[in-house]
């Protein structure tokens, strides 16, 4: 997959600006959840999408890796420890799915375009990446919301790791200059394999959020540096590696 | 009907790994008897549960217990479409999932819980959900790309148009594609605190349903370009026409009959078929009362008055979650290959709510030429994949 015409023109992260301003939001969601709202949000405020129309038509893939496994261990520990087994809280048991941040995200936002939500271990954001461009080459998007999501663990068994959560907007060149939107960036290429990637670089020094690595380091590499090709690689222990590259 | 600038995609291999029959022949067997796969639970301690009957397969592990029925569904689709791992270097595993693998938190906490020893660290390293496709992956050493997609009971059929649409740009020649989930407690008790779950019998469309029975299994696709297939000789089970996919965007568990519409239209117009070229519909199909009645209402605002025959398999096998829609294709394969259509069974009264032709209670000898298969989930992420005879 070597095509230029995919542009981001807009980008997002959780961080303390864009949880802060999610205040207002119904509270019951789990963190990865909130996180994406947080992301997601400030992407469509990065991009001007302000109006219930124009969230209609866009569409959403988030990689992740494990979902909420801290809210599907407190859903677990309900079953074991009261009068009966299913003495659970149901509005809690949505949360417990894989999709679970995507698909709240699509209903807060009322985003109705193609939503999907990969797990590829540290390589998921590049997972989502790859997805969503497919997606648009097969024609079924013309411009998707993509990232990744990543909750930091709560046992001390995992492997720490902490949340985090980006989204860029990712759409062909005619759907960019149709809305008025500038390219930030092309991108060049997303590949994500078991087989051994020949990586465009040496890998990046790993970062704490797993999953979301690859949007964290997309994110960094939209926002400073000089002009030109840059990439970016991950490996999963799995053995699984992946790059992507941008013309900024 | 097809872009000339695409490949057309084939399905040669299947392998279905359920509660009515593992691997291609059985599977058929079990949906042309109208077996019903469902019993008291055995993989965990149902006690305190109203009632206590699900899908299980037997003989496997608890741990890592959904990569290794996606790793036997596997073996069993690339048997039968007469391929060998070597042969496959390089393809694609893209396969769906609600859960992943809950087993090894579920049995962490359990401990945790009864204070009993535990070794949390080797739980963890077997519960993330890419394990699922990279193990078929490292498993059928393909060295090739391995993503799980985690769409829950809608996952099987994203992987499989996932899979096509890979095929079809020429970014492979074969790929493996399907779903899996295991049975677990989480789930069992979340659908039993919802009301969802009956206490013997799923019976979709009857007046009476009670809901589902969750259960589990694997399904795995060997999808190829129909030249390879033609240049290998490979017995073809059936065409990929396309697929469609939509989001609700309302509401993350109840389903929503336009969105589903929309999502149905979409396949069709993907595939290049019309609503009347449709012979039969393996629905989605719950047995719950909402499910049941919003999949009718989407069929009749597609189809109008006339409805091609729809019917459940979930009534034999239970609600497998990520492997269902899977499932639900190889179950349409076998209807076109074969020559029939599966039944709906339990089924005593209809419900005006889903007045069409649901095969009550025993297969039928059918010869449709397109199908169309049916995959709804939490989150509202709704995927229909359209398939047709082979060519």
């Amino acid at each position: 997959m070597k095509r230029d015409d995919l542009v981001i023109t807009a980008l997002g992260a959780a961080d303390p600006g864009a949880l802060a301003l999610l205040e207002k939001e119904p509270h019951g969601l789990d963190r990865p959840t909130v996180l994406a709202l947080a992301a997601t949000t400030a992407a469509l405020a990065d991009a001007g999408i302000a109006t219930a129309e124009a969230r209609e038509k866009l569409g959403l893939v988030l990689g992740s890796s494990t979902g909420s496994l801290a809210g599907l261990a407190a859903f677990v520990r309900d079953t074991f420890i009261h009068a009966k087994p299913y003495h659970v809280n149901p509005s809690h048991f949505p949360n417990t799915v894989l999709n679970a941040a995507a698909g709240w995200t699509a209903v807060w936002r009322g985003l109705r375009g193609l939503n999907a939500t990969l797990a590829a271990g540290g390589c998921s954001s590049y997972a989502a990446l790859q997805y969503a461009v497919r997606m648009i080459r097969a024609g079924r998007a013309e411009s998707l919301l993509v990232g990744a999501v990543e909750e930091a663990s709560f046992h001390p068994g995992q492997t720490p790791r902490e949340e985090a959560a980006g989204i860029v907007l990712l759409e062909t060149g005619a759907a960019a200059a149709r809305a008025g939107r500038l390219p930030r960036a092309t991108l060049i290429d997303v590949t994500c394999s078991t087989a051994p990637l020949t990586l465009p670089t040496g890998l990046d020094a790993p970062l704490p959020y797993h999953g979301a690595n690859g949007l964290m380091r997309l994110l960094a590499l939209l926002a400073e540096g000089p002009a030109g090709p840059r990439w970016a690689s991950d490996r999963d222990p799995t053995g699984m590696s992946a790059s992507l590259g941008i013309f900024r | 009907m097809t872009k000339p600038d695409r490949q057309r995609v084939v399905i040669t291999g299947l392998g279905p790994l359920t509660a009515i029959g593992v691997g291609r022949d059985a599977f058929a067997a079990g949906l042309r008897a109208g077996r019903e796969g469902v019993g008291p639970i055995a993989s965990f301690d149902a006690t305190g549960f109203p009632h206590a009957i699900g899908g299980e397969v037997e003989g496997y592990g608890r741990l890592g217990r959904t990569s290794e029925l996606c790793v036997a569904a596997a073996r069993l689709a690339l048997a039968d479409a007469g391929l060998k791992p070597d042969d496959c270097r390089g393809a694609p595993v893209v396969l769906g999932t609600t859960d992943g693998e809950p087993i090894p938190v579920e049995t962490l906490i359990e401990a945790e819980v009864k204070g009993a020893e535990v070794d949390a660290k080797a739980l963890f390293a077997l519960q993330s959900a890419d394990l699922l496709a990279v193990g078929v992956s490292r498993a059928l050493r393909l060295a090739g790309e391995a993503v799980t997609l985690t769409t829950a009971c809608a996952a099987g059929n994203y992987a499989l148009g996932y899979a096509l649409d890979i095929l079809r740009a020429g970014e492979a020649q074969v790929a493996l594609c399907g779903g899996g989930d295991s049975f677990c407690r989480k789930t069992f008790a979340g659908f039993v605190r919802l009301g969802a779950v009956a206490p013997e019998h799923c019976a979709p469309f009857d007046l009476g349903r009670k809901g589902m029975i969750p259960a589990e299994g694997a399904g795995v696709l060997v999808l190829e370009t129909l030249e390879r297939a033609r240049a290998r000789g490979a017995r073809i089970h059936a065409e990929v026409l396309g697929y469609g996919l939509s989001c609700d965007a309302t509401h993350m568990v109840a389903p929503d009959a336009t969105s589903i519409a929309r999502c149905i239209e979409l396949a069709h117009a993907d595939a290049g078929v019309d609503a009347s070229s449709i012979g039969y519909v393996c629905a989605h199909g719950t047995g719950t009362k909402l499910n049941d009645a919003t999949e009718a209402a989407a069929l009749r605002a597609v189809f109008g008055a006339v409805l091609p025959p729809v019917s459940s398999i979930k009534s034999m096998l239970g609600h497998t979650m990520g492997a269902a829609s899977a499932l639900g294709a190889i179950a349409s394969c076998l209807a076109l290959a074969e020559g029939f259509l599966p039944p709906t069974i339990n089924f005593k009264t209809p419900d005006p709510a889903c007045d069409f032709d649901c095969v009550p209670n025993m297969a039928r000898t059918a010869a449709p030429r397109v199908v169309q298969n049916h995959g709804f989930a939490f989150g509202g992420n709704n995927a229909v994949v359209v398939l047709g005879r082979a060519p």
